[in-house]
């Protein structure tokens, strides 16, 4: 590594050394030209000797002040960044750190987390971590202030996938709700998944996106875990679930949750998805817990529905404005949501994406591709969806997006304007309807009940597809919220109800839990280090061994003595028994 | 017919001279000076800007500055031999014009002694006729003035004064006798 460094006093002095000894002679060329100008004029032809010395004196000039000026933006770079020897040793030390931070994950997981923290609460931590207890914990719907109080669990639930500060990019949070007078455990637990957090990451690092993100390797990752579930209701195909299904069964493990306990879950986007694949297995739905309640928001999740579990209640919600549901919807082959933007959605949406929400002329050709796909896939029917990921890849490719080919262009296309969801958190009374143009008319056009209309799986699922806006490419969670406060209490108040009277209300603990993916996961080829008892090796699954989890069961112990333990990574995790159904969905899903 | 003297500012020249010699040894001294520091300030830099810095732009700054000095310094020993080409070149236009001035002056007196001459044999016949004796003799024809050889020729005054003398110039005059006398000048003649 070249180190970058200088003493900046002795620059500082040598410029001015360098500029008094250039100006001192420029001053004499000067004179000397004027004496040397004068006598040539006055000598006839032939009679004038060359000025070349001079004439190459002045060019030393222009060279004394170019190494001036290199000089000078060397030292302006490094006083600036303050760039020097030390920090650059500082720097050797910090990229070492991630590998100190494997060894010393076990003994030390709780320092560290503090000081990942400090290096990038937002970015994820590349390494396990023990889950991250929520100091305010978790506040749902007050029985004595809300009508339909489990609603207002989901959507502070969904709030809280939009709060990047509260969930980091690598977690999922984990809620155990508590008497309101002893702050013991209800045995009502709930798991808030947020999405994919690279959805629009492609617009500042195409090549980054395509891989795992580097920052956090989350397993909310959009290019590979998300894409990989897509088409599948296997928990199997889903790095995601599978690293929630582990926290549960160490959860049972160590005591922190009985097995078989009640547990609702509120998904956003891909952890809708994760949702419903969780909901859709036996094991875990069934025999590692009992989900009750899932809420599965922004995603087309209807390919799935047919395998959820009988005894699980689904509400699924679904802006029809909301372009990466559309796009899941094309990749699985379902012309239905497209048909509705027949007539006048399309242009909605065109109209709403170019003006308002878009600055750039790229943007707005992309846009105008993907809108008009819409259209085209529409008239064409559902042959055209076949070749859905091909246009929308040209439509990628016109807004100079890197194009690869997968179906995940298909993101690129719709979602160029597309923000993850990392706001803060949404202070819901704050949210004025009226202020927000471009949702003039809320309206709720379809409640279609799945099982008896249209898969037949049972009546135990309820589809709510209402006409949002178009924040966040109608994708954010702000789209969702405002939905639920809106109409919520009339179209799923059947199923908030009876959330409701399953206890998932008022308040309770809540941990955020880490779901980096191992590296024998990202990169099976790489080599298990072997345990020693020197220095434990970190495992994707330290969480704490004995200790009660933090937030989770009795509270009051933030200070947990962390015991390494090495639990098998996923590869090796033993398939539980009965074999998990049903057959993977083979015509999309996502 | 001489020539026209050289125009040439022959006071200029040689000032122009010493202060590009001047010039050329300010910058050599200062510039070492500035190589110098430049060299003790490279000690305190690390890393691929310190290589950069002396090889890219110290030594050829350097160089350029050493190539600039020896051009100053040929330059002024070309404006002193201009001058001395000069000045030469003007002296020799003085001499032709100093021969030149002599020749009127021969041609001026052999026809005064011709006239002197006619006189003299008129005024001896004169006296045969009258038979009288004539004792005069005839005029002398007066020799032709003698133009003097110009000095040596000036050489090109050298660095670091470049001093041209203080009269490199010749001037000639004729005091009425055999000789166009030369004497030399701080100035070239009028």
């Amino acid at each position: 590594m070249t180190v970058e460094s200088m003493d900046l006093d002795a620059t500082e002095a040598w410029f001015q050394t360098a500029r008094n000894i250039r100006t001192g002679i420029d001053s004499e060329l000067g004179r000397v030209i004027g004496l040397e100008t004068s006598a040539r004029n006055a000598a006839e032809a032939g009679r004038q000797p060359s000025n070349s010395g001079t004439t190459q004196l002045n060019a030393v000039m222009g060279t004394f002040v170019a190494t001036e000026t290199f000089a000078y933006d060397v030292y302006n770079t490094l006083a600036v960044t303050d760039f020097t020897e030390a920090d650059a040793t500082r720097l050797a030390e910090l990229r070492a750190l991630p590998q100190h931070v494997r060894i010393l994950q076990g003994t030390y997981a709780e320092l560290l987390t503090l000081e990942m923290k400090l290096e990038d609460a937002k970015a994820g931590d590349r390494g396990i971590q023990p889950p991250r207890r929520h100091p305010d914990g978790f506040t749902g719907g007050d029985p004595e202030f809300h009508e339909l109080p489990a609603m207002q669990t989901a959507i502070q639930a969904l709030i809280d996938t939009a709060d990047s500060e509260l969930i980091w990019q690598d977690e999922f949070e984990f809620v155990a709700f508590t008497h309101p007078d002893t702050g013991e455990p209800t045995g009502k637990y709930m798991l808030v998944l947020p999405g994919v957090t690279d959805l629009s990451s492609f617009k500042d690092d195409p090549g980054e996106s395509l891989g795992w993100a580097s920052g956090s390797y989350t397993a909310r990752d959009t290019w590979i875990a998300a894409r990989e579930s897509h088409g599948s209701a296997l928990i199997d195909d889903n790095v995601y679930a599978r690293l929630v299904e582990d926290f549960i069964e160490r959860s049972i493990e160590n005591g922190d949750i009985p097995r078989g306990a009640n547990l609702a879950i509120v998904g956003h986007s891909y952890g809708a998805d994760t949702a419903l694949d969780l909901a859709s297995d036996p094991v875990f739905n069934g025999e590692l817990v009992t989900i009750t309640h899932v809420v599965a928001a922004a995603y087309h999740s209807e390919p799935q529905l047919p395998f959820v579990q009988d005894h699980t209640e689904v509400a699924v919600i679904q802006n029809i404005y909301d372009i990466p549901v559309l796009g899941e919807a094309i990749l699985a082959g379902d012309g239905e949501p497209l048909a509705r933007l027949n007539a006048e959605g399309g242009e909605r949406i065109h109209n709403a994406l170019v003006d308002p929400w878009n600055t750039g002329a790229d943007v707005v050709n992309g846009t105008t591709d993907a809108v008009d796909f819409l259209a085209d896939g529409v008239d064409a029917g559902a042959e055209a969806l076949v070749d859905a990921p091909i246009a929308v890849a040209e439509g990628a490719a016109n807004v100079g997006i890197g194009v690869v080919n997968t179906p995940s262009n298909i993101w690129n296309a719709f979602v160029p304007w597309g923000e993850a969801p990392t706001v803060g958190p949404v202070d819901l009374p704050d949210i004025d309807i009226t202020d927000i143009p471009s949702i003039p008319n809320i309206e709720h056009i379809e409640e279609v009940d799945i099982g008896k209309t249209v898969i037949g799986v049972g009546d135990n699922i309820t589809v709510v597809e209402f006409e949002g806006g178009f924040e966040g490419a109608g994708h954010h969670q702000n789209e969702y919220l405002t939905y639920l406060a809106e109409d919520g209490s009339n179209d799923l108040g059947a199923f908030f109800a009876d959330m409701a009277e399953s206890g998932f209300v008022g308040t309770g603990t809540a941990v955020s839990v880490d779901v980096t993916v191992p590296e024998e996961v990202r990169n099976p080829a790489t080599p298990v280090v072997p345990v020693t008892a020197a220095t434990p090796a970190p495992s994707a699954f330290t969480f704490p061994g004995p200790a009660p989890l933090p937030g989770v069961g009795p509270i009051g112990t933030p200070d947990v003595e962390l015991e390494p333990v090495a639990p098998p990574s996923i590869a090796e995790t033993p398939p539980p028994a009965p074999s998990r159904t049903p057959e993977p969905i083979t015509d999309g899903g996502n | 017919m001489a020539g026209s003297r050289p125009v040439f500012p022959f006071d200029e020249a040689l000032v122009v001279a010493r202060n590009l010699q001047g010039l050329a040894e300010f910058a050599s001294q200062h510039g070492g000076s500035r190589a110098t520091t430049r060299t003790e300030l490279l000690q305190s830099w690390r890393g691929g800007h310190a290589d950069t810095f002396a090889a890219s732009h110290g030594s050829p700054e350097d160089e350029q500055l050493a190539n600039a000095a020896t051009e100053l310094g040929a330059n002024a020993e070309e404006w002193a031999t201009q001058w001395a080409l000069a000045v030469n070149d003007t002296n020799a236009v003085t001499y032709d014009e100093a021969v030149e001035e002599a020749e009127r002056l021969n041609a001026a007196r052999q026809s005064a002694w011709g006239y002197a001459m006619r006189s003299y044999y008129a005024r001896a016949a004169e006296a045969a006729s009258n038979d009288q004796v004539f004792y005069a003799s005839p005029p002398r024809r007066p020799d032709d003035i003698v133009v003097d050889p110009l000095p040596d020729n000036v050489t090109a005054p050298s660095s670091p004064g470049f001093s041209g003398g203080s009269a490199p110039f010749a001037v000639y005059a004729y005091d009425g006798g055999a000789r166009m006398a030369v004497s030399t000048a701080g100035s070239p003649p009028a």
